[in-house]
């Protein structure tokens, strides 16, 4: 279980070492947990536990792929896959699976090409929550 | 009427294809339009904005540029109809409100969401160029 503090926020996500899908809905707060953990990387003692991707028009999926080849932190979350997604990267993601991976992927027909499991993605008050389901071992 | 485009690669051969809406919609000003209320009052939970700052579901002031990239596409849509939008990042509750679109261009990939209907009227969209009542483009599109 990884549990965090951040701006007043309490974050707790606890998952397996597997690739989870966040919930499909618009503003359920997935880029809002996002920018959390980005603000919570600011911090020096976290520094190299989170690998944070959000998509830009800059940088090319290669770049992508070898960040996540090269991390070995304990938590991988990609905000806005869809824009990012081809064949590379879902290889990359299928073979690094060292810690869980959050992504915010919207496209049937990409997540159908991945092995991925979807995840219970809950906020009340100051409080988020990333689960897994209870027949996920 | 709503263009809907189901074929990426023949969106990304048209000059007027917006690949990344959230960097084309920055902090753009919300319009005082019945739409931009409807979207941001089902999509948001948002009750009150003006200019480009909205009240977001905690009661914050929050720029434009912090909407969901499904309102962000939805807006730009029904803002810009001279374009057609990359809809692949829309949640499913986004989507099912792109009935309400009276004018503009969408691509979007096939997905489990259905195109919400109006009961006072009855309205028609294109789908890769066939003009169909919603009731046929949520069958084509799977819905």
């Amino acid at each position: 279980m990884l549990r965090y503090s951040v701006s007043n926020m309490e974050i707790e996500i606890d998952v397996n070492n597997k690739i989870y899908i966040l919930g499909q809905d618009s503003s359920e707060g997935k880029t809002y947990l996002y920018q959390l953990l980005r603000s919570l990387q600011q911090r020096p003692e976290y520094k190299n536990d989170l690998l944070l991707i959000t998509y830009n028009s800059n940088i090319g999926t290669d770049v992508i792929v070898k960040l996540i080849q090269e991390f070995s932190g304990k938590l991988i979350m990609m905000d806005r896959v869809d824009l990012y997604w081809c064949s590379e990267l879902r290889d990359c993601l299928e073979e690094h699976i060292s810690c869980p991976i959050l992504l915010d992927l919207k496209s049937n027909d990409y997540i159908m090409r991945l092995s991925a499991t979807p995840v219970i993605f809950e906020w009340s008050g100051n409080k988020m929550e990333v689960k897994k389901y209870a027949n996920d071992v | 009427m709503l263009n809907i485009y189901t074929s990426l690669t023949d969106v990304m051969k048209d000059d007027r294809f917006i690949k990344d809406v959230d960097a084309f919609f920055g902090s753009n000003v919300l319009h005082d339009d019945a739409f931009t209320r409807m979207v941001l009052i089902r999509i948001e939970k948002c009750t009150e904005y003006k200019d480009n700052v909205f009240i977001d579901r905690s009661g914050i002031g929050m720029y434009s540029s912090f909407l969901s990239t499904g309102t962000k596409i939805l807006l730009s849509i029904s803002y810009y109809p001279e374009y057609i939008f990359n809809g692949i990042e829309m949640g499913y509750n986004a989507a099912q409100l792109l009935s309400y679109v009276s004018n503009g261009s969408i691509y979007i990939d096939n997905r489990d969401f259905v195109l919400e209907e109006e009961s006072s009227t009855k309205r028609v969209v294109c789908v890769d160029g066939v003009e169909c009542s919603i009731e046929e483009a949520n069958d084509i599109l799977g819905g």
